[in-house]
């Protein structure tokens, strides 16, 4: 079977071409990039004029609460609100209940991952670095990584006694497995429901300190250089932590790190009169922290976007704020919000938003993905854009269960009209057949 | 239509003097045995869910005042049946012909989200460490008794902030109507950055205490006798306690307010709180009028609220 993707703007940061081509999929593979191909002899052609052919978006790690919370997301929600996104490949959060710490749940994922269910998007196993998440025994980090697990992770219950920290470092080093750090202080935000400044003075709520976060940076940057553990910084949201990720860099740390989109584009001034679509873990902080952690993805400091997706059903965040629960989904939104916000204003270039959207984040998992290199992945992993509509987002369209979003009723610029995770193709209602593809019969009946 | 009591900070200063001027028309007809306004077909639902020493007991007597009847609800959390949600409670309440809902809540922000379910007016009796603005009426009151005005005069307020909705509101009604407020308090017990509130910081008593008229202590709860993490008792009374000596550095004229109740010999020295310079009765009594007129005032339009305070001052002079 062959597809041409044809006369699109061809992004690929892995191969740094950013030009007018065609790509060619056969036998659901990347085949190869070339300028103006004939089409008579392909089964498939998809017209790219103005659109942006870009490798699928990855994303590092995501919150399905699946097994244990259903009612939130599940597979076959999660991994359809990921390809209407673009996405192509998800690490999976251990935080879940119970926590992901055994090969039994990991092989859940995987095969959850190859069924029908997940439309063909590949669901990275990531395992908690502790039985049962409670930071006791470490888990048989070895036999993990033999089954498929790409990463270890303490996303959700933050370790806290620096011994097992840093046992759990070394024993990751050992046998080269990425460790993902969820860099929080929790007794220093204890309590705390947004932001330490100002506006939660007026709002007469606890703050969570920027050194709640930068504490803990600071030590898993310190800890990875003396470990040489591959370690990712998930999430970071203060001025302080884009400092000493700079600086630990500078030492030859082996870290890297990710924000969210609503870190780059939002403050804790929006929470406005306690909006509970704005309370996310960390907090949306102030001005100085969003200019900074811009500042941070333009130089490098910080290597890739996650979406941070957290998703909570509308119950559950119809309460009164400090009672909400902190997160966001992000699927639907991180491309969109990301190119309306950085890209279109030129803060970004197009190969640097891919790149900090899918090859980065690929990389940093050890995982084949983020590039249209023949070969480079084991199926075609492609998300097509059309970078000039302009759409309204309604959360309550949203394919996640998850109705908790900042984004609720902000306009973009920008769409995915296509993701391709190998034969499966998910295709947005704005994709109009009529104008993008040829030779697609059983798409125009 | 009908107007919310949520908060000083969502009040403009002539919002605020309506509110002053009815509490003080209260209190003028209090004295003079003279009708209040009828509102004995309002129904005044109670929805206290977290700890009020005073607050309720001053509402119902409010109540009583204008002739409301009064309803107490609670939050129920029942292990067999589950613990209802806030917003199922707040529309249940709505169904049982409440006209007004006032309510403390341990949450700030409660009393906002509150009024996106019930049908009438919500009157905030505390919303975590947000709001109380009927107490901050009532301290206002008080204040204006013995100044006549608040133009220009400097508030002092002492103590612990963190966890302090009355030196919110106090903050922003004293200063919207042209005072200047000033915070003191150990480091541990004020907010990390306060550049929003109406306030300025100072770091050494007797500093703050210059020029002063007004000298408002606040309480230090008790699960801070308990948890001593924030300072020391010695300490904090070394270097805040509000003494005979320490009050020569306000003006010879300058009054003492207090949040209460009081923890004597903490926030204030013993024999002070017996003293005249100490207004607390005034507070609590104009808590009474004040919570009178915020029922009556959520009640009405503006042209009602104008056309009855006329007609009240008329009736007052003859």
């Amino acid at each position: 079977m062959k597809i041409i993707l044809k006369g699109g703007r061809i992004i690929d940061p892995s191969q740094n071409i950013d030009k007018i081509a065609d790509l060619i999929i056969e036998d659901d593979q990347i085949h190869s990039i070339v300028n103006d191909i004939d089409c008579s002899d392909s089964d498939e052609v998809y017209h790219c004029k103005d659109l942006w052919v870009v490798p699928g978006l990855v994303d590092i790690h995501a919150r399905f609460n699946e097994p244990g919370h259903k009612h939130r997301e599940s597979i076959l929600t999660g991994t359809q609100s990921a390809a209407s996104g673009g996405y192509t490949m998800i690490g999976y959060s251990p935080f879940t209940t119970p926590p992901i710490d055994n090969t039994a749940l990991i092989n859940h994922i995987i095969d959850e991952s190859a069924s029908p269910e997940s439309g063909g998007i590949y669901l990275a196993p990531i395992s908690m670095a502790s039985l049962g998440g409670i930071h006791q025994e470490i888990v048989d980090i070895e036999s993990l990584k033999e089954i498929g697990v790409v990463a270890i992770s303490d996303d959700g219950v933050p370790i806290q006694d620096p011994q097992f920290f840093w046992k759990v470092l070394k024993s990751c080093s050992e046998v080269n497995m990425p460790f993902l750090l969820d860099p929080r202080d929790t007794k220093i935000s204890a309590n705390g429901s947004m932001h330490d400044g100002s506006w939660a003075a007026v709002l007469g709520l606890k703050g969570i300190p920027s050194l709640s976060e930068e504490i803990m940076v600071a030590r898993g940057c310190l800890m990875a250089l003396h470990s040489e553990c591959q370690t990712h910084i998930m999430r970071i949201s203060t001025a302080g932590s884009v400092q000493i990720i700079r600086k630990a860099k500078l030492m030859g740390a082996p870290i890297s790190a990710e924000v969210s989109p609503h870190h780059l584009i939002f403050t804790d001034r929006d929470i406005n009169e306690y909006n509970s679509m704005f309370k996310t873990m960390p907090p949306l902080r102030s001005e100085k922290d969003r200019d900074a952690l811009i500042e941070g993805l333009i130089d490098g400091t910080i290597d890739c976007i996650c979406s941070d997706h957290t998703p909570y059903t509308h119950y559950e965040i119809d309460v009164p704020f400090e009672q909400a629960p902190f997160g966001s989904i992000g699927f639907d939104t991180a491309f969109s919000s990301v190119y309306t916000h950085l890209t279109k204003p030129n803060i970004l270039s197009p190969l640097e938003t891919i790149s900090k959207l899918s090859y980065q984040p690929a990389n940093i998992l050890g995982t084949e993905g983020g590039s249209f290199m023949a070969g480079e992945t084991p199926f075609a992993q492609i998300t097509v854009i059309d970078p000039m509509k302009t759409w309204t987002y309604d959360v309550n369209d949203s394919f996640s269960k998850g109705k908790n979003s900042p984004f609720h009723e902000r306009e973009f610029t920008s769409k995915v009209l296509l993701t391709f995770c190998g034969q499966e193709v998910y295709r947005s209602k704005d994709f109009d057949p009529k104008r993008h593809a040829i030779n697609m019969q059983s798409i125009l009946a | 239509m009908f107007r919310n009591l949520l908060g000083i900070r969502y009040l403009d200063k002539n919002q605020i003097l309506e509110l002053l001027d009815l509490t003080h028309d209260f209190r003028i007809k209090y004295y003079n045995n003279k009708d209040f306004p009828d509102c004995s077909k309002t129904n005044i639902g109670l929805l206290f869910s977290s700890n009020s020493r005073r607050t309720k007991s001053s509402f119902q007597q409010a109540a009583n005042l204008v002739g409301s009847n009064c309803v107490e609800y609670s939050l129920r959390k029942d292990d067999e049946l589950g613990s209802e949600s806030f917003k199922d409670a707040i529309k249940t309440i709505s169904q049982e012909f409440v006209d007004i809902l006032v309510i403390r809540h341990s949450s700030a922000g409660s009393a906002l989200y509150t009024t996106k379910f019930f049908t009438g007016p919500v009157i905030n009796a505390g919303d975590g460490n947000h709001e109380h603005p009927t107490q901050a009426f009532a301290d206002a009151s008080t204040i204006l008794h013995h100044f006549k005005s608040m133009d220009g005069l400097v508030i002092t307020m002492v103590g612990d902030f963190l966890e302090s909705r009355i030196a919110r509101s106090n903050a922003w009604l004293f200063s919207k109507l042209g005072a200047e407020v000033r915070w003191i308090g150990p480091k541990n017990l004020l907010p990390t950055n306060f550049d929003s509130l109406p306030v300025k910081i100072y770091s050494n008593l007797d500093d703050a205490m210059c020029n002063t008229n007004v000298i408002f202590c606040l309480r230090m709860k008790k699960h801070r006798l308990e948890d001593r993490t924030w300072g020391s008792f010695p300490g904090y009374i070394k270097s805040f306690q509000i003494n005979k000596k320490r009050l020569k550095s306000a003006r010879s004229d300058a009054i003492i307010l207090h949040a209460g109740p009081v923890n004597r010999g903490i926030e204030i020295e013993d024999t002070l709180v017996d003293s005249d310079v100490f207004h607390m009765g005034k507070q609590i009594e104009n808590g009474l009028f004040a919570r009178s007129a915020s029922i009556y005032w959520v009640l009405q339009n503006k042209n009602q609220l104008e056309k009855s305070m006329a007609s009240t001052l008329n009736q007052v002079e003859q």
